[in-house]
């Protein structure tokens, strides 16, 4: 597998350099990515403010734990955009087809870029879950190896879909409807589990039920409903790139 | 080392072929011109012939193994100069091919060599971003020849360049033929292909018939005729047309050359353009 080659030091240290000088040298691309990150920031900093304002004055009581979900994937979901932007530029800027005449192959750069996105993903929503969610560790690993995959899927989306960058842009804000999605699981009724078919409600799911001793099937549930969704939207992007 | 033997491929959705039955032989050392209308199939030969179209039928070879069954070590042996750009726009000239050279296992050519070879050396910390279309062709170019490869495939490596620059380019083609490099080109550009290329091939309807030196070709579509131009004392202009065979013997010539007041001589063997457009058809899809 020349593919998996992508991961020797040298070749992924190069890789990983480009990428970086490219979202360095287009703003847009690493403001978004901050910005998303400010949000879980600003909800920890002004949790008991957001709280009281909310008790006061909608009598609502621990409102910011509502706010948890869309804190914790929308960082990830900008991730994936900005992956899924980067991709479609290699495909239609013409690197992915220079890359694929490469001893890595257009499989080895989607095997380097997913782990990338993976990882990015993963460490921004363990920081999310170290300030937003501290009470329960438990379910950290969980909710973080989810919400990264939120991340992949964001960019097979945007890949699968987006004809163009134009089109990218304009899927970006569809997409991040998905950061609203874990609010069905707060309906108390069972009904709420038809909202499983999206994976981004199982993060909900885990989140504000998964304190009543459900979390075991709820969790393989959720890894089930995540891989499926994953390997659908990779076997799309990877048939659109040829 | 490239054997098509009658390759058809269709593309999918597509109801015509776009190869039918073509079948052509690269040998090694020479630089081949692959030629032909606009949508006639020259950019997919290539493609098949590096591996990266599926679903053809008949036989293909290169470097005498199967193409599609070749391991990726295959790319290590070729360098792809691609029709458009295929650079990464916000990196500098430098930073791509440090890029593209560590994709590639073994010795790769210093990056500051190649682009001293197509003028770019002053443009190495410019990002690709900034490049004119000619200027990120030659980049292109010092991409394909990163790896060092034994053969190259170049896909209209002139696109976009002045005359001055496309003849520097030309230059730059033999010189890496001399050094043993097997070349597969496709050009639009017909006095290119004459200048360059030792065989040319022509691409109509999905096949290559027409396949033969550039000079045996124009000989074979034009005419065994010299024709001279004069003028006389009083100024007036005469062109005449005598047959190639037997001219030292021919009393009119021969008086002709003698009167003096010659112009201009040709031979009116056809120029590639005129085989072009004899073998492909004269317009241009």
């Amino acid at each position: 597998m020349r593919a998996l080659s992508v991961f020797q030091p040298g070749r992924f240290w190069a890789l990983l350099r480009s990428d970086a000088m490219s979202v360095t040298r287009e703003p847009v691309l690493l403001i978004n990515f901050f910005v998303a990150l400010l949000l879980p920031i600003a909800i920890w900093g002004a949790r008991s403010t957001i709280d009281d304002y909310a008790t006061q004055t909608f009598n609502i009581a621990n409102f910011s734990q509502y706010l948890l979900p869309f804190a914790l994937i929308l960082p990830a979901l900008i991730i994936g955009w900005v992956t899924g932007m980067l991709l479609l530029e290699d495909r239609d800027d013409g690197p992915l087809l220079a890359l694929e005449v490469t001893l890595i192959g257009k499989g080895g750069f989607l095997l380097y870029r997913t782990s990338i996105i993976f990882v990015l993903g993963f460490l921004s929503s363990l920081f999310v879950l170290a300030m937003l969610l501290p009470d329960r560790p438990g379910v950290h690993l969980l909710l973080a190896i989810l919400t990264a995959q939120e991340a992949v899927m964001t960019s097979f989306i945007l890949v699968a879909l987006a004809g163009n960058k134009v089109e990218g842009l304009a899927l970006s804000k569809v997409v991040n409807l998905l950061a609203l999605v874990p609010l069905l699981a707060i309906i108390a009724s069972p009904l709420r589990l038809l909202g499983g078919i999206i994976p981004s409600f199982w993060i909900g799911e885990i989140i504000f039920q998964g304190e009543t001793g459900t979390l075991l099937p709820v969790g393989v549930l959720a890894l089930i409903v995540h891989a499926g969704a994953l390997l659908l939207l990779y076997r799309q992007a990877t048939r659109r790139i040829g | 080392m490239i054997t098509l033997d009658d390759v058809s491929f269709t593309y999918p959705g597509s109801a015509e072929p776009t190869l039918s039955g073509l079948s052509l032989d690269l040998i090694k050392g020479e630089v081949f011109g692959l030629l032909g209308p606009s949508g006639s199939g020259k950019s997919t030969t290539q493609r098949l012939a590096m591996g990266l179209l599926r679903g053809f039928s008949g036989k293909a070879t290169v470097f005498g193994d199967a193409v599609g069954k070749v391991s990726r070590d295959f790319y290590n042996r070729i360098g792809v100069s691609f029709e458009l750009p295929t650079l990464y726009m916000r990196l500098t000239a430098l930073e791509n091919l440090n890029l593209y050279a560590s994709l590639y296992s073994g010795t790769t050519l210093k990056p500051m060599d190649l682009l001293a070879r197509v003028g770019l050396e002053g443009d190495a910390n410019k990002r690709v971003s900034a490049f004119s279309k000619g200027m990120k062709m030659r980049l292109n170019l010092c991409r394909a020849l990163i790896n060092d490869p034994d053969l190259l495939f170049l896909d209209e490596p002139t696109t976009g360049q002045d005359p001055a620059r496309a003849r520097k380019t030309r230059d730059l083609i033999r010189e890496l033929n001399s050094a043993g490099k097997t070349i597969f080109l496709t050009t639009h550009n017909m006095a290119e292909a004459d200048e360059i290329c030792h065989r040319v091939g022509f691409l109509v309807e999905g096949r290559a018939d027409v396949i033969d030196t550039p000079a045996v070709l124009k000989k074979r579509h034009g005419e065994n005729i010299l024709q001279v131009v004069t003028r006389s004392q009083k100024g007036e202009r005469q062109v005449q047309r005598f047959p190639m065979t037997g001219l030292g013997e021919n009393d009119a010539f021969l008086s002709m050359v003698k009167a003096g007041g010659v112009e201009t001589m040709h031979s009116l063997e056809a120029s590639l353009d005129d085989v072009f457009i004899k073998v492909a058809g004269g317009t241009d899809a």
